[in-house]
């Protein structure tokens, strides 16, 4: 079930109906009952992944709490040589544990998700030192959301075993946490102290948050339908035909891109997080006006929030604080004194960090690529910083003036461009070629003489999406400004409220990209 | 506490440990901040600081990362 | 309780606009060859009970049924309701519709469609079904036509079919009011004056011993309009207009088959037939397909003496109820002779 469907609508209307009338104790059942509804209606057998995840990790928590016990009984009033064997035996049986839990679950998204690209790969090899085997193809289909709940999963063991948060002692409730229909499709990664407990608590109807809830996910359905899918028919055309097209159009493409996907995701996290909203649970918010980032560590902590907050938890800390890399920070700190003695750790747990976040957004080089490319230009800027601040200071250049920053937001953007080409090309080798055609100037012409516009969409088109970019600039400007948008709306008077909403959910009923679309050739009456 | 702050100074300048206590809520210790932060503590005071400590109540303020050395010294 | 007030409010007027929206998106199909539009809506603002004689079948009748022709000469009050592509089941369905509004005493059904398998497309749906008013009739033809767009919600709501259509919206989109002034029907009649003469003189219904087959689905609903007509004690005349680029001697037998069968009169006018003048070198607009005016008054003329000989049908012209048919044929005749000399400038 799409979310961008009447489907769906139908779907939390009834569910949240079920959920207000339902009795207090029960609420957090219906929201379990829909989601596995859901998912099964999405995946069909594949729910049986889930399944084994929930289990997994259900009884890995409870494991290590057990251990956690047991060793606080031991040791009561033992001497502290004995109590420290048996800490480290509490301690290496934790260990166990949680590798086992954290290698099934990668290992079933690793097999379900990577067994192909690891296939070619291995046959690649295997062609290359002359061995005459190779692994076979599989047709899979993915469980929904696989990528998410696997992730939310292995916060939640390591989360247990950390001690940050106790183990849940209702599988039911650890199902809830990984099942929870509107984070199914694209996320937010949630953390389980926060949302377990909000998700159990029962909430009643009330009308201002529900109406909240409706009109975040108006907008959300707004960015996607009106702006994202409609940058996307031209999008598509031109990376579907990239021979075809080169120059400015290609430049177009890569920012009408960029605008699509930011559109397209943030307004999906958009319509979970209203739809959430409406049974009165906040989830974690993903997105952060990203354009307005000064660099590229900014930019991430701006787009995809739980995806850099998740790999900064569970992938950075654990490896920068690890022995080897402890070490490694003391060591070179000692040889190289000053400021490169901080860049050989970073450098090291960041490969990691980056190696990760491109992989998991995709079975192929492309993918690692699109990683390690923000790898190194994070890099090439740590490396580089004594000298853009003796640049800086030589020039008196002012770091706090709008210009300066306004200089660092564009930079960023292009850097961002520039990974969103190689994210939506086809393969690696199709975004070299792309990026190659760009620089052929003689297509700047391309601009005026209404080629732009034989490209999938409309000059009308496009006019729309310009609007729907300022609309959406305006609204982050005041959300940078910490100005609660929906609150103040509430505030106005009547008659501009219901322009307001009437003006937005008619614009996406007319404007929207949905349906067969008009053909009129297929009207005209016909011979016959 | 003295020597804690000496340590800090000399991995991060120019922040203002003594009075400010909304480090990581305000984003002024990054991640490597944190990981540089933690490499010198370790060593000055021989603990060991590991990922599950690395919550943003324990960094928030001078006075929260000591209680944590304080709460390591102990084990 | 306020807040429920408000949201029904909310809801009650974001309904209208809907609705509003729905009148101005809606294709209006004004054009001259199919005035699906002005046709279909015009039937509705007929004054009750004033219409005798009703036409049905797809474009060939369309285009060659001429009410004005049947009142100048014999006074019979009649409407084309003639669809571009209407399949025997649209037809049933017009026919159960028509018959609701106008109390008709007989019905002359073009038999073109009877070979007809392929559904239409979406288009000639859609002329039929956003024009038509709601009603149980509406609902049990969405019900049982092969949409092909697999979306009855969008006939429900035409609205999110034709969305789409906002950088194509032409004036005569925001022509709300009932009058069609524009109107380029003539008590639903399409006027043709082209003349493009069927050249190919192939012999269409030289007897070839065979007899066509007429799909179940069609014979289904043929027997559907026959009961029903029988059951609303209206007469049936079954006709089909000079079409030689659809018709031949196997499909006239196979009708008149099923003619004989029911008991209905099965007028084929592919034969030459004493009394109709038909002439393939004035009389078609496009080389055999469908009837130019010249055709349709000559088509017309013959139907309306048989309706008057044999179906009864009275002579309304002295009837001041109906002096508005004097304005509309009038009408006819200007426009019929601005087109005529339109078409012989070209």
């Amino acid at each position: 079930m799409t979310i961008v469907s009447l489907n769906f609508l139908a779907f939390i209307a009834i569910v949240s109906l079920i959920y207000f009338i339902m009795p207090k104790k029960i609420k957090w059942i219906v929201l379990l009952l829909a989601s596995y509804v859901y998912y099964f209606i999405s995946s069909k057998e594949l729910t049986g992944y889930l399944i084994i995840t929930t289990i997994s990790i259900y009884l890995v928590a409870r494991g290590l709490e057990k251990v956690d016990i047991k060793q606080k009984i031991e040791c009561e009033g033992k001497e502290r040589q004995l109590k420290k064997q048996l800490k480290n035996k509490a301690k290496k049986k934790k260990k166990l544990l949680i590798l086992f839990a954290v290698l099934v679950n990668v290992g079933i998204l690793v097999f379900l998700k990577y067994c192909n690209f690891l296939s070619e790969n291995i046959n690649n090899l295997l062609n290359l030192v002359k061995i005459n085997y190779e692994l076979p193809f599989r047709t899979i289909i993915l469980p929904l959301g696989i990528s998410y709940y696997t992730l939310q999963a292995i916060s939640y063991v390591v989360d247990v075993y950390r001690g940050k948060c106790k183990a849940e002692k209702n599988i039911f409730k650890v199902a809830l946490f990984l099942s929870f229909f509107p984070q199914m499709l694209e996320g937010p990664i949630g953390r389980f102290e926060e949302l377990s407990h909000q998700l159990c608590k029962p909430h009643e109807f009330e009308y201002n948050r529900v109406k909240f809830g409706i009109q975040l996910m108006l907008w959300g359905f707004f960015k996607k339908m009106v702006i994202a899918d409609r940058a996307g028919l031209y999008v598509n055309e031109v990376f579907n035909n990239y021979s075809q097209y080169s120059g400015i159009i290609i430049v177009v493409a890569v920012i009408l891109y960029t605008i699509q996907i930011y559109a397209d995701f943030s307004g999906c996290i958009d319509i979970v997080r209203g739809t959430s909203q409406i049974f009165g649970i906040n989830l974690a918010e993903n997105f952060k006006r990203p354009f307005f980032s000064k660099n590229i560590q900014e930019f991430w902590r701006r787009w995809h929030i739980t995806l850099g907050a998740w790999l900064r938890e569970y992938i950075f800390y654990p490896i920068s604080f690890s022995k080897a890399c402890m070490n490694l920070t003391v060591k070179s700190k000692k040889i190289f004194k000053g400021y490169i003695g901080n860049l050989i750790p970073a450098a090291f747990s960041l490969f990691f960090v980056w190696f990760v976040n491109g992989i998991w957004h995709g079975a192929s080089w492309k993918y690692i690529f699109y990683g390690l490319y923000y790898y190194i230009l994070t890099m090439i800027g740590m490396l580089f910083e004594p000298v853009f601040k003796i640049i800086i200071n030589k020039l008196k250049i002012n770091v706090n003036s709008f210009s300066y920053r306004l200089w660092q937001m564009i930079r960023t953007t292009i850097i961002v461009l520039g990974g969103m080409l190689i994210f939506r090309a086809s393969r690696l080798k199709v975004a070299w070629e792309i990026f190659k055609s760009i620089f052929t100037f003689e297509n700047i012409g391309k601009l005026f003489n209404g080629d732009l516009f034989r490209i999938g969409i409309t000059s009308g088109d496009f006019i729309i999406v310009v609007i729907g970019v300022v609309i959406m600039f305006v609204v982050s400007l005041l959300q940078e400004k910490g100005i609660n948008i929906r609150e103040k709306i509430s505030r106005q008077n009547v008659i501009f409220r219901w322009i307001l909403y009437y003006g937005i959910i008619f614009t996406i009923i007319i404007f929207g990209i949905y349906g067969p679309g008009y053909d009129a050739s297929s009207f005209i009456y016909g011979q016959f | 506490m003295e020597e804690l702050l000496e340590v800090l100074k000399k991995v991060k300048p120019g922040v203002d440990f003594e009075n400010n206590s909304n480090l990581i809520d305000e984003e002024i210790l990054d991640p490597f901040d944190i990981v540089s932060i933690v490499a010198a503590i370790n060593e000055e005071f021989d603990i060991q600081i590991t990922a599950k400590d690395i919550v943003p109540e324990n960094f928030n303020s001078i006075d929260k990362m000591y209680a944590l050395v304080e709460k390591l010294e102990e084990e | 309780m306020k807040k429920i007030i408000r949201v029904a409010l909310f809801l009650l007027i974001g309904a209208i606009i809907f609705w509003v929206l729905t009148i101005i998106f809606v294709p209006k199909w004004i054009g001259k060859i199919d005035p699906a539009t002005p046709r279909i809506k015009g039937f509705y603002l007929e004054e009750k009970n004033t219409i005798d004689v009703l036409a049905v079948g797809n474009s060939d009748v369309g285009r060659g049924f001429s009410p004005i022709t049947l009142w100048n000469n014999y006074g019979i009050t009649s409407y084309n309701l003639g669809t571009s592509n209407q399949t025997m089941l649209l037809a049933y369905y017009v026919i159960k519709e028509a018959t609701e509004y106008q109390d008709i005493k007989t019905v002359v059904l073009d038999m073109d469609a009877t070979f007809v398998e392929k559904n239409a497309p979406e288009g000639e749906y859609r002329k039929l079904f956003d024009n038509m008013r709601w009603g149980k009739t509406k609902i049990e033809a969405l019900n049982e036509t092969d949409l092909e767009i697999d979306n009855k919600l969008s006939y429900v709501l035409p609205l999110i079919r034709f969305h789409s259509r906002w950088n194509e919206l032409e004036d005569d989109d925001f022509y709300i009011t009932k009058k069609y002034n524009k109107s380029t029907a003539y008590k639903g009649m399409a006027m043709s004056s082209e003349v493009k003469p069927y050249v190919d003189k192939k012999e269409y219904m030289k007897d070839t011993g065979e007899v066509a087959r007429i799909s179940e689905k069609n014979q289904l609903y043929i027997k559907k309009i026959v009961d029903l007509c029988r059951e609303k004690n209206i007469e049936l005349l079954w006709i089909e207009m000079p079409s030689a680029t659809s018709w031949s001697s196997a499909r006239s037998k196979a009708v008149q088959e099923l003619a004989k069968q029911y008991e209905i009169e099965f007028i084929d006018m592919n034969y030459p037939i004493p009394g109709l003048d038909f002439d393939w070198e004035s009389d078609t607009a496009d080389g055999g397909n469908h009837l130019n005016i010249s055709g349709a008054e000559k088509v017309s003329n013959y139907v309306g003496k048989v309706l008057q000989e044999k179906y009864h049908l009275e002579d309304h012209r002295q009837d001041p109820k109906y002096a508005s048919w004097y304005d509309e044929a009038k009408r006819y005749e200007k426009n019929k002779q601005l087109e005529q000399m339109n078409a012989k400038g070209k």
